[in-house]
């Protein structure tokens, strides 16, 4: 099969539907490695926030502050739920949200996420691979920084 | 076909866990042979989701429905463990402006705002606090498809 033609099989759907630019720090300090930040939306809070796109991590996780918008709003699916970081056990609760994925080309893409919430959490937001990642199709171009994503 | 039938059905990258979810499977086998009670289904859907997954925990749900048909938390829990849907918003095509003016904001005056939530508008500063509402705020007027907050960490 030609390369082209690899992400676009006959009867399904095209590989992403969008993009999104994305920036490689957004810290003072200095980072030994770049990440992937991209922006994001969530209900509660109309406007993008970033957040740190992270295979290795199970749950989209936000801020205190943002989880304490998000919780206003939704029940959790369970209440008391651990997360094991490299900073030892976590408490907290996994939530149903939905997160928007914004689009600088194509169609931004609505996501119902698995987010873990805890006030105990003192590092950025991410988006993680079981809680959200893994429900789509995504890819990275680091040459121009954009973020492609799109529905399996 | 609904959207929420496309979602992913196998897992093959995933084959390589088997090992973990056989003993998963076998723990279920066990609790159904032990004339189980609802909080032994409860305790098992606590146990997949405590190992950072929720797959397999619908199906708990399922199950405990199977012989509690009317116990409210497995009812909430297999409606709370549905399948997650994915859609495209073709309405809002268009609608985000470009992000990098915001980025290159962040990249250069970081340093100056640590510990801080900034609200930026298309490379602008609008507003920076110690508290998010305030940041928040300030942006509520503003067009959304240009705008962006951040919590600067200090490390």
């Amino acid at each position: 099969m030609p390369s082209d033609l690899l992400l676009f099989k006959p009867g399904r759907f095209s590989f992403a539907t969008g993009n999104v630019r994305y920036v490689d720090a957004t810290e003072a300090s200095p980072v030994t490695e770049a990440r992937i930040v991209v922006p994001v939306e969530l209900k509660s809070v109309a406007k993008p926030v970033l957040a740190v796109v992270d295979t290795a991590a199970p749950w989209c996780i936000f801020e205190p502050v943002i989880a304490e918008s998000l919780v206003r709003n939704s029940l959790p699916i369970l209440g008391q739920t651990v997360l094991s970081t490299r900073i030892g056990m976590i408490q907290g609760a996994i939530y149903r949200e939905v997160l928007r994925i914004p689009a600088d080309e194509g169609e931004p893409l609505d996501v119902e996420a698995s987010v873990f919430l805890s006030p105990e959490w003192r590092g950025p937001n991410f988006i993680g691979y079981q809680g959200l990642l893994q429900r789509i199709r995504f890819a990275v171009d680091p040459e121009v920084n954009l973020f492609y994503f799109g529905r399996i | 076909m609904p959207a929420g039938d496309r979602e992913k059905r196998e897992n093959h990258p995933e084959e390589w866990y088997n090992r973990l979810m056989k003993t998963g499977a076998a723990r279920q086998l066990d609790l159904e042979s032990q004339n189980p009670t609802p909080e032994s289904f409860l305790e098992e859907i606590q146990a997949i989701i405590n190992s950072g997954t929720l797959r397999g925990a619908r199906e708990v749900a399922e199950r405990g429905l199977a012989l509690y048909p009317d116990h409210p938390e497995l009812q909430r829990l297999h409606y709370a463990l549905r399948p997650f849907e994915v859609r495209s918003r073709p309405d809002l095509k268009g609608f985000y402006l470009d992000p990098r003016p915001n980025y290159e904001w962040l990249k250069k005056n970081s340093a100056a705002y640590a510990g801080k939530w900034v609200a930026l508008d298309r490379g602008e500063l609008v507003l920076a606090s110690d508290d998010f509402k305030e940041a928040y705020d300030a942006l509520q007027d503003r067009e959304p498809g240009g705008t962006l907050i951040h919590h600067i960490l200090a490390f």
